[in-house]
């Protein structure tokens, strides 16, 4: 057994993931993050840096980063790709103003060797905003293309 | 003696004839084997035939796309059928595996990814995506990976007609009017505000969220938001916004006479100047309460600068508005519209989009 496979299962053995969570500014981030682990959620203020949340789900352990997304702040999202499973990409669904940009950054992101192996989330926020576009008109022909492991989702938080 | 000699002829014969019997069993055998390999052989031909005819009937009908200027419509059902063809090859192909050389299955399969990428791409070229989205191509986005800047140029010089098809400012490209939308027009929807010069704009309402975008020497009256104000590129403004959550992107020389029940941030914003709310109109008190902000809480003095991190040093990007006097609205809304007798009051009501 090679020392690259032991590594292997005791990392299985861990059911550790690391979970990062990124969109642009105002797409509901840290709000999300708060609903998860069942905090209120009225006094958010938009985020400086990052916050982290550990959640325990299935037997999992979910190590969530969310970190700001302010024009700013997007040059440091880099130093949170390292051993990432799995990326949230959080859209505000009723913020057709910056959506193009959104996926601009989304597509930059992908660019990124360091995520390949991690597992991608749309997450369509806000969905139940009366202005709001639905998870497939946002999805429409768009699923990032040479990804692999995408899903799509809507949610209200 | 005559009946032995019998006998042993017997004997000789029957050898004979088991030995021509098995003989011709062998050649039987032999035979069937070679028929059964002609008709392996021909299975392998027939599948060279097959797939190399095939592979043409593609090409040719990929050609005829490029080529012929047919309709959008079309050319979907002609991409459509040209994916099943290439589909119904593979599985042929799969299904041919078990008595082709490798070689061959290898040769094949190249063949087959190439018309894949080069259907792929002759789409992607005839049929360009017109809606935005997260489609763009991996080398369309390489560009874009270039500096920051270049992303921030990028969004400055957009033309807001650019978006998709569906989306329609709620205010776009006003100069000198006095735009005021009534409750029925605000309360919980998403406002946006485009391209704005010199104009009184006033929100009596509870929006659910404000986004304005490029204006300059405007003044903004606003009624309390549910959630957050956005706003960037905006010049010489007055705003007057009660939020929870307040963001200013790339404006300058602004003030803004705001309520923030969480945080206000600013980022790449200069003479920011910032002062308590006191926007008042008929429905205030009830519009408060419809929009669940705490009137109680107000954090205005506590905005944060993106661009300025140190704790113990104040942002030279913005100011508490000290000692001055409460603006008038009423005073103002009389000046402007007197400044503007020509376009006078307009109650914008019939030329409002609303999404």
């Amino acid at each position: 057994m090679g020392f690259l496979t032991v590594l292997k299962k005791m990392r299985q053995k861990e059911k550790e993931m690391r979970i990062l969570l990124l969109g642009l500014d105002n797409a509901g981030k840290t709000t999300i993050l708060k609903r998860f682990n069942g905090e209120p959620i009225d006094t958010i203020s938009p985020t400086l840096g990052f916050n982290i949340k550990t959640l325990e789900h299935n037997g999992y352990t979910l190590n969530m980063w969310d970190v700001g997304g302010q024009k700013s702040l997007r040059s440091y999202w880099r130093n949170y790709f390292e051993c990432t499973d799995g990326l949230v990409w959080v859209v505000d669904s009723a913020d057709r103003m910056r959506l193009e940009s959104c996926g601009q950054e989304l597509q930059v992101l992908l660019q990124e060797e360091r995520l390949a192996g991690a597992t991608l989330l749309v997450l369509c926020n806000k969905q139940d905003l009366p202005g709001a576009l639905s998870s497939n008109e946002i999805k429409e022909d768009s699923t990032p293309r040479g990804y692999h492991h995408t899903s799509l989702a809507g949610c209200r938080s | 003696m005559e009946g032995d000699s019998e006998n042993r002829k017997d004997q000789i014969l029957e050898r004979l004839n088991k030995r021509n019997k098995d003989r011709q069993n062998y050649l039987d055998v032999k035979s069937e084997l070679r028929s059964k390999e002609t008709v392996q052989n021909e299975g392998v031909d027939y599948f060279y035939q097959t797939f190399s005819q095939k592979t043409i009937d593609i090409e040719q009908r990929l050609k005829d796309v490029q080529c012929g200027d047919t309709q959008p419509t079309d050319l979907a059902r002609n991409f459509a059928d040209i994916t099943v063809e290439i589909q119904d090859l593979q599985r042929y192909l799969t299904a041919s595996t078990m008595f082709l050389p490798d070689f061959k299955i290898k040769s094949c399969q190249n063949i087959l990814n190439t018309l894949t990428s080069v259907s792929d791409e002759t789409r992607q070229r005839l049929m360009p995506k017109k809606k935005f989205g997260f489609s763009g191509k991996k080398t369309a986005a390489k560009q874009k990976v270039a500096p920051n800047k270049d992303i921030v140029d990028a969004k400055l010089s957009k033309v807001p007609e650019k978006l998709g098809s569906n989306f329609a400012w709620t205010i776009a490209n006003r100069t000198n009017e006095h735009i005021v939308l009534d409750s029925a027009k605000v309360n919980g929807q998403d406002i946006t505000i485009s391209n704005l010069n010199h104009c009184l704009v006033e929100l009596q309402g509870h929006p659910g969220s404000v986004q304005v975008s490029r204006a300059s020497k405007c003044t903004l009256l606003c009624g309390p938001i549910a959630r957050s104000f956005f706003a960037e590129n905006l010049e010489d403004c007055t705003l007057s916004i009660a939020c929870q959550q307040l963001r200013l992107h790339s404006s300058r020389t602004i003030r803004i006479y705001m309520h923030v029940t969480c945080r206000a941030i600013i980022e790449d914003c200069r003479n920011i100047e910032i002062g308590e709310y006191n926007y008042d109109y008929s429905e205030l008190e009830a519009d408060y309460l419809a929009s669940g902000l705490n009137k109680a809480q107000n954090n205005y003095t506590d905005v944060a600068d993106f661009n300025w991190l140190s704790p113990d040093v104040p942002s030279p990007n913005w100011s508490l508005l000290k000692d001055y006097p409460d603006p008038n609205w009423n005073a103002l809304r009389r000046d402007f519209i007197a400044n503007n007798h020509n376009s006078g009051l307009k109650q914008d009501v019939k030329d409002i989009s609303i999404i």
